[in-house]
C-alpha cells in the first residue's frame, strides 16, 4: 500500500517537474529565437546570404525560410498571415488579394522606421516609392525588381536553322516573326514556348502587347482606373485592349506558340526550352537562372515580339516583390532588422550572383551588376538605354487581371476580343463600386 | 402493491442506465459536435455572409445563392463536376470488378496480382497528375511516342483540348483509385460460398451468367458502397485536375471544386464560395441518400 502511494505521488510529481524544469530553462539567457521569412525559390538563394549574415550578427537568433509558390503567395498565404502561426515576414506581392486584403484590414506593421533607417525613399527613386506605398502607406519593402515580356532565344539553334537576329532585339514584324516560326519548325524544333495553362502566362503577353497597342494615356487609365477616384477614360472594348488580344489570338492560329500550348504550364514551357527543344521561351530576367537550374547550358539571347502600333516593343516592369510584417508576427523588431540588412547594398549586390540575375530593388552602382550571367546584363542594359513599361496585370486587381482563361477561350474560337473586354468591364465596375 | 414496487424499481433502474449511456456517449457526442457539427454551421453561416477571408462576417442573407445560381460558371462546374464524377467512378468500378473476378479465380500469383494492382493507391496524387501530365505532350509524352510507334501519330495534344482534357484527368484518376474498391471487391468475391459456384456448374452456368446471376447479387452490399463512395469522392476530386490542368483549357476542366478554390481563395470571396460547398453537399447527401435507399428497397425486395 505504501508503496502504490508512493509510485502514484512520484507520477504526480514528474510532470510538474518537468513542466516547471521546461519553464525554468526558457527563463533562462540562452532563449533561442527562430525567425520566419517567407520567399519564393528564385529569390532564395539571395535571402539564404543575408539569413547566414543575420545569424552571425544576432547569436541565437536562427533565419527558418518558408519557401512559396506563385500559388501560394496569392492564394492560401491569407489565412497563414492572419494565423496566430504568422511568420515574421511576409511575401504578400504588391497586385495580390492577399495584399490587398491585408492592407484593407489594416494587419501590416507600418515600416516608416525601416524605409527611413534604408533610405528607401531615395534609394528607390520618388515614382517607384510612390508605386509601392498605396496612400502613402509604407507597409512593404520592393526587394527586387523584374522584367518581363523577353522573348528568349537560343541562340546555337537560331544559327543552325539560319535565322538572323536582329540587332535591336526586335522581331519587328509578324512577317519576321512568321519567318523564325517557320525556320525553327522546319529544323524540327518547337517555335514559341509558354506555359499555356499556368493562369497567368498569356496574361503575360498581353500585358506585353498592350503597351503597345494602347497610348500612354489609355494604358495610365487602364492600369489606375480600378481606383474609384479614377475616371474610366479607356474601356476595355477600345480597341487599344481588343487589337492586343486579337494579336495573342493570331500568334496561336499562326502556330506561333509549341504544340500542345493549352496543355503545358510555365514549369513544361521552361523545360521545353531548357532541353533545346523549343527555339524560344516568353520569360523574365530570372528565366536564365531557371534555364540553369535545370542544368541545361543553353546559350541564350532576348528578343521582342512585334509590336501592334509603337516603333518597338519594350520590357515589362514589375515592382510587385513586396515583403511585408504581418500584425501577428511574434518578433516584429527583428524581423525589421532583417529587412534593413536584406535592403542593404552589400546584400542587394550579392543576390545579383547568387540569385543568377535577380535585379535589386533599389539603385546601386552599375558596376554590380557585372556579377550577373551575360544575357541578364545585356538585358539590363538594353533597359537602361530603352527604359521599359508598366504591365497591366502586375499593377491591377487580381481579380481583372487574371485573364488567362479568358484568352484561352479567344484562342479556343469560344468568345471574342470584344466579349472579353465586355466582361472586364462589367468586372471593373463590379471592383469600383465594392472595393 | 408488490407489482407497483417493481414497476418504480424498474423505471429507476431504466433512468439510471439511460444517463449511463449518456454519459459513455459523451465524449464521442462532443468529437461529432467540434469535428462535424461545428463546421457545417460556421459554412452556412458563412454562406450568408461576406467575408474576405479573415475579420467579422458581415450578414447578406441569400445574396451568395443567388449570385452562384445565376452565374454561367458554376452551372458550367456543375455539369464538368457531374461528368467527372461519373465517368471516373464507372472507369473505376468497373475496373475495380474486373480486376476482383480475375484476381480471386483461385490461381497461384493471385496474390501477387492483388499487390501488384494495388501499387498506384500509395502513389501520392500530385505526383501522379505531374508524371501523367508529362507522359501526355505531345512528341515528348511517352504516350504519344507509343502511339507514334504504332503508327497512330505523336502530336496528339490530349490536355490542350477541351474536348479531351477532362478524359484525359478521368483517365488518371482510374488509374490512380482502382486499387482500394479492387481490393473491397475482391475480398467481397471471396466470402461468396464456393458451392454457390459449384451449384451454378451443375446447372450449366457459363462465367458470364455466373458473374451477372450470382456474384453481383452477392456482393450487392459491397458495390453499392463502392460506387457511393467513388460519387462522392470523384465529386469533389480536386488534386488531379488542379495540378493537372487548373481547370483549363478554357474553363473545360473546372469542377466545382477548383471553381469553390478560386472563388475563395484566389478572388477573397469566400461567402460565395461558402455558398457553392453547400450546394454542392446538398447534392451529395440527395446522392447518397437515393443511392442508399435504392439499395435498402432492393435488399428488401430480396
Amino acid at each position: 500500500m505504501k508503496a502504490t502511494a508512493l509510485r502514484v505521488g512520484f507520477a504526480l510529481t514528474l510532470p510538474v517537474a518537468l513542466v516547471l524544469g521546461g519553464c525554468a530553462a526558457g527563463d533562462g539567457g540562452s532563449e533561442e529565437i527562430t525567425l520566419t521569412v517567407q520567399t519564393d525559390s528564385y529569390a532564395l538563394p539571395g535571402f539564404q546570404l543575408v539569413a547566414d549574415q543575420f545569424e552571425a550578427d544576432h547569436p541565437g537568433v536562427t533565419v527558418e525560410f518558408q519557401v512559396l509558390t506563385p500559388d501560394q503567395q496569392s492564394t492560401t498565404n491569407l489565412q497563414t498571415l492572419t494565423s496566430a502561426d504568422a511568420p515574421d515576414i511576409a511575401s504578400a506581392p504588391f497586385n495580390t488579394t492577399v495584399f490587398t486584403e491585408m492592407l484593407a484590414a489594416d494587419q501590416f506593421v507600418p515600416l516608416d522606421d525601416v524605409w527611413e533607417e534604408a533610405d528607401l525613399e531615395a534609394r528607390y527613386g520618388q515614382s517607384l516609392a510612390d508605386a509601392i506605398r498605396p496612400g502613402g502607406q509604407q507597409v512593404g519593402v520592393l526587394f527586387s525588381k523584374v522584367l518581363y515580356g523577353i522573348a528568349w532565344y537560343n541562340k546555337a539553334m537560331f544559327e543552325e536553322v539560319g535565322i538572323e537576329v536582329p540587332e535591336d532585339h526586335q522581331i519587328g514584324t509578324m512577317d519576321n516573326l512568321a519567318e523564325m516560326v517557320a525556320k525553327l519548325r522546319a529544323g524540327g524544333y518547337q517555335p514559341l514556348s509558354i506555359g499555356g495553362s499556368s493562369n497567368y502566362h498569356l496574361t503575360w503577353i498581353l500585358d506585353n502587347l498592350l503597351a503597345t497597342s494602347a497610348t500612354a494615356d489609355e494604358l495610365t487609365n487602364y492600369v489606375t482606373s480600378f481606383d474609384p477616384d479614377v475616371d474610366v477614360t479607356a474601356s476595355y472594348t477600345d480597341a487599344a485592349f481588343t487589337d492586343a488580344l486579337e494579336r495573342i489570338k493570331e500568334m496561336y492560329d499562326s502556330n506561333t506558340f509549341q504544340d500542345g500550348v493549352l496543355g503545358m504550364d510555365q514549369d513544361a514551357g521552361l523545360a521545353l526550352f531548357a532541353a533545346g527543344q523549343a527555339g524560344m521561351m516568353m520569360g523574365h530576367n530570372q528565366t536564365p537562372a531557371g534555364v540553369a537550374n535545370k542544368e541545361s547550358d543553353v546559350d541564350m539571347g532576348f528578343l521582342f515580339l512585334p509590336p501592334i502600333n509603337t516603333d518597338v516593343t519594350l520590357p515589362n516592369f514589375y515592382a510587385g516583390n513586396l515583403l511585408e510584417i504581418p500584425k501577428n508576427a511574434q518578433h516584429p523588431d527583428l524581423a525589421k532588422e532583417f529587412l534593413v540588412l536584406l535592403m542593404s547594398d552589400e546584400m542587394q549586390i550579392a543576390a545579383i550572383e547568387a540569385t543568377g540575375g535577380a535585379f535589386p530593388g533599389v539603385a546601386v552602382d552599375e558596376s554590380a551588376i557585372a556579377t550577373a550571367p551575360d544575357s541578364v546584363r545585356e538585358l539590363l542594359e538594353f533597359e537602361s538605354e530603352y527604359g521599359n513599361v508598366a504591365g497591366w496585370a502586375s499593377l491591377v486587381p487580381a481579380k481583372l487581371g487574371t485573364t488567362d482563361p479568358l484568352i484561352q477561350k479567344l484562342l479556343l474560337g469560344e468568345t471574342t476580343a470584344e466579349e472579353i473586354g465586355v466582361e472586364l468591364d462589367a468586372l471593373l465596375e463590379e471592383i469600383r463600386t465594392d472595393g | 402493491m408488490t407489482a407497483v414496487s417493481r414497476t418504480v424499481s424498474g423505471g429507476a433502474g431504466m433512468q439510471v442506465r439511460v444517463r449511463l449511456v449518456l454519459l459513455a456517449a459523451l465524449p464521442a457526442l462532443l468529437l461529432l459536435l467540434v469535428v462535424f457539427a461545428y463546421p457545417i454551421v460556421q459554412t452556412v453561416q458563412l454562406s450568408l455572409s461576406e467575408w474576405r477571408g479573415f475579420g467579422p462576417m458581415e450578414w447578406t442573407g441569400l445574396d451568395n445563392y443567388a449570385d452562384v445560381l445565376s452565374s454561367d460558371a458554376f452551372w458550367d462546374a456543375l455539369r464538368n463536376t457531374v461528368v467527372f464524377a461519373l465517368g471516373a467512378t464507372i472507369c473505376i468500378v468497373a475496373a475495380a470488378l474486373l480486376l476482383a473476378v480475375a484476381a480471386t479465380r483461385g490461381q497461384r500469383f493471385d496474390p501477387a496480382f492483388r499487390a501488384i494492382w494495388f501499387l498506384p493507391a500509395i502513389v501520392p496524387g500530385t505526383a501522379a497528375a505531374v508524371f501523367w501530365s508529362i507522359s501526355v505532350q505531345p512528341q515528348s509524352g511517352v504516350v504519344n511516342a507509343v502511339l507514334g510507334f504504332l503508327g497512330l501519330g505523336n502530336g496528339h495534344a490530349w490536355l490542350a483540348s477541351p474536348e479531351t482534357a477532362l478524359w484525359v484527368i478521368v483517365g488518371v484518376a482510374a488509374w490512380t483509385s482502382t486499387a482500394f474498391p479492387f481490393l473491397l471487391l475482391a475480398g467481397a468475391i471471396d466470402r461468396v460460398p464456393a458451392e454457390v459456384y459449384e451449384a451454378a456448374r451443375i446447372d450449366g452456368a457459363g462465367d458470364a451468367q455466373q458473374f451477372w446471376y450470382f456474384t453481383i447479387p452477392l456482393i450487392r452490399p459491397v458495390l453499392t458502397m463502392v460506387v457511393a463512395l467513388q460519387l462522392i469522392w470523384n465529386f469533389n476530386a480536386f488534386t488531379l485536375v488542379w495540378a493537372m490542368t487548373k481547370g483549363g483549357p478554357a474553363g473545360s476542366t473546372t469542377i466545382l471544386p477548383v471553381l469553390l478554390y478560386q472563388e475563395g481563395f484566389k478572388n477573397g470571396d469566400f461567402g460565395t464560395a461558402a455558398a457553392m460547398g453547400v450546394i454542392s453537399s446538398a447534392l451529395l447527401i440527395a446522392l447518397g441518400a437515393v443511392t442508399l435507399r435504392g439499395s435498402a428497397s432492393r435488399a428488401a425486395g430480396e
